[in-house]
């Protein structure tokens, strides 16, 4: 199970949040993995210059847009497990 | 007998005669901190005429009764003050008073149709008498209010409507009375009750009213306390201050900021779940956290939120989003205090958001638009 969290903070809503959801929502569904994750929101995971903020298990993805998210998350997946030690915006 | 802190939601709507410019009918009201006059008077005549002694039997039984005169004196100096009709020899205008301190009301009745009252308010009558005044047989009554009390004053244009047309002889009492029971939402505001009232008696009177129609709704209710956090202090010392405001306010608690909830979170260990089923086309979406009844985003909410402060609160109820549930609270409310951090937000700096008006200027206008509104507001910066 991994834990993927949008950032819902006024920066990153007004970059295009619900539609990142949107994009996240329309992956899980086309890759039927939906029962894996748990998309949650958040009201500010402190990245706020740089929105919108997917973290995703412990790696922290920023500047992400609807039309990144197929490349965020085929990264997560891909890696095969979320318990990285590494933030790939630091 | 327990004290409940009683606050009394007034409204009053008025439907003019058709065709005249002006209202026969005059509503004054007064308040002064649990103090509240209210007068309905209703002109003889129509028109001009009926219009300037209305609203000089209004107002001036209003601004004595406010100052702490006796009705004898109010009416003894309308006798004198009112110009006498050349046609009918008459110095006229039938009044209803209403005066209420705390839970004590008290009401006085001359030549107005009389006051409809629910059925609890007249089980808590403590004393009815009828006086000889100047002349003017004055109907008074004494009554204990409580929450969930309500009296309606209408002028005889509301129980006349429909008159020989939809009701033979008008809407009359017992049907208001009827119809405040059976179709008007305890949930809902003195306003909404007032709006019903009048689109009802428009509709009898097929969109032309034969009569001047006034109504006032006075409903008793608890009060009811908000309290809105927004904005981190500007000094990390004062944290600790802001969760105390927190923990012993009454009533709403709302945070309406991701960095005031997520400092709120750290100080408690409460977590934050964001509810991405709301509606989070307009605004973000909300979210909960245990011990606060609202948390959402915060200046994008703040604002949508303070252009929602004129619409009916019935209709933002049912919404689900963050602004309409934030609108909804304050308007419901009668004490509404804001705490607004001032911490420095580099988010705010970005140029998406550079755009926005700041923080306090939205409060500044949310707390004008609500205290037009009768609401006690405080505005406290940290």
């Amino acid at each position: 199970m991994i834990e993927i969290t949008v950032c819902f903070g006024s920066s990153c809503y007004l970059r295009g949040s619900a539609r990142v959801v949107s994009a996240i929502q329309s992956y899980l569904d086309a890759e039927g993995i939906q029962a894996c994750v748990t998309l949650k929101g958040s009201f500010c995971l402190d990245r706020c210059t740089d929105g919108v903020t997917v973290q995703a298990g412990k790696r922290v993805f920023t500047r992400v847009t609807p039309e990144t998210v197929d490349h965020v998350l085929r990264e997560v997946f891909a890696s095969g497990s979320v318990d990285y030690d590494y933030r790939s915006s630091m | 007998m327990r004290h409940v802190d009683i606050v009394l939601d007034v409204a009053r709507l008025q439907l003019n005669k058709y065709g005249e410019e002006l209202c026969g009918d005059t509503i004054e009201m007064a308040r002064a901190g649990d103090h509240t006059v209210i007068v309905l008077a209703d002109g003889l005549g129509s028109g001009v005429k009926a219009s300037i002694l209305s609203i000089l039997t209004a107002k001036m039984a209003c601004t004595m009764l406010k100052h702490g005169e006796e009705l004898d004196s109010v009416i003894q100096c309308l006798a004198h003050t009112l110009p006498v009709c050349k046609v009918r020899r008459l110095a006229y205008s039938t009044f209803t008073i209403v005066s209420t301190r705390g839970s004590s009301m008290y009401l006085a009745e001359y030549d107005n149709p009389p006051a409809i009252i629910s059925e609890g308010l007249r089980t808590r009558l403590l004393l009815s008498r009828q006086r000889e005044i100047e002349g003017k047989a004055v109907k008074e009554r004494f009554f204990e209010i409580s929450p969930g009390d309500w009296i309606l004053l209408v002028s005889d244009g509301v129980l006349h409507a429909g008159i020989g047309g939809v009701w033979n002889l008008g809407w009359g009492l017992e049907r208001v009375f009827a119809y405040v029971k059976s179709n008007l939402n305890p949930h809902d505001t003195a306003a909404e009750w007032a709006w019903d009232l009048m689109h009802v008696v428009e509709k009898l009177y097929g969109g032309k009213p034969g009569d001047d129609a006034s109504v006032v709704v006075l409903r008793a209710r608890q009060r009811r306390h908000c309290l809105v956090l927004t904005g981190p202090p500007a000094d990390r010392k004062d944290d600790a201050r802001l969760l105390q405001i927190l923990d012993g306010a009454p009533g709403w608690k709302i945070i309406a900021g991701g960095s005031t909830s997520n400092m709120v979170s750290r100080l408690t260990g409460e977590k934050i779940e964001v509810d991405l089923s709301s509606d989070s086309s307009r605004v973000p979406p909300m979210g909960r956290m245990r011990g606060v009844d609202l948390v959402t985003e915060g200046l994008i909410t703040l604002r949508h939120a303070a252009e929602k402060l004129d619409v009916f609160p019935r209709e933002l109820r049912a919404k689900r989003d963050g602004a309409s549930q934030l609108a909804f609270r304050l308007l419901l409310s009668d004490d509404i205090h804001f705490v607004v951090g001032t911490a420095r937000n580099p988010a705010l700096d970005s140029e998406d958001l550079a755009q926005f008006p700041s923080r306090s200027q939205i409060i500044a206008r949310m707390a004008e638009k609500l205290r037009e509104q009768g609401k006690a507001v405080t505005v406290d910066f940290v």
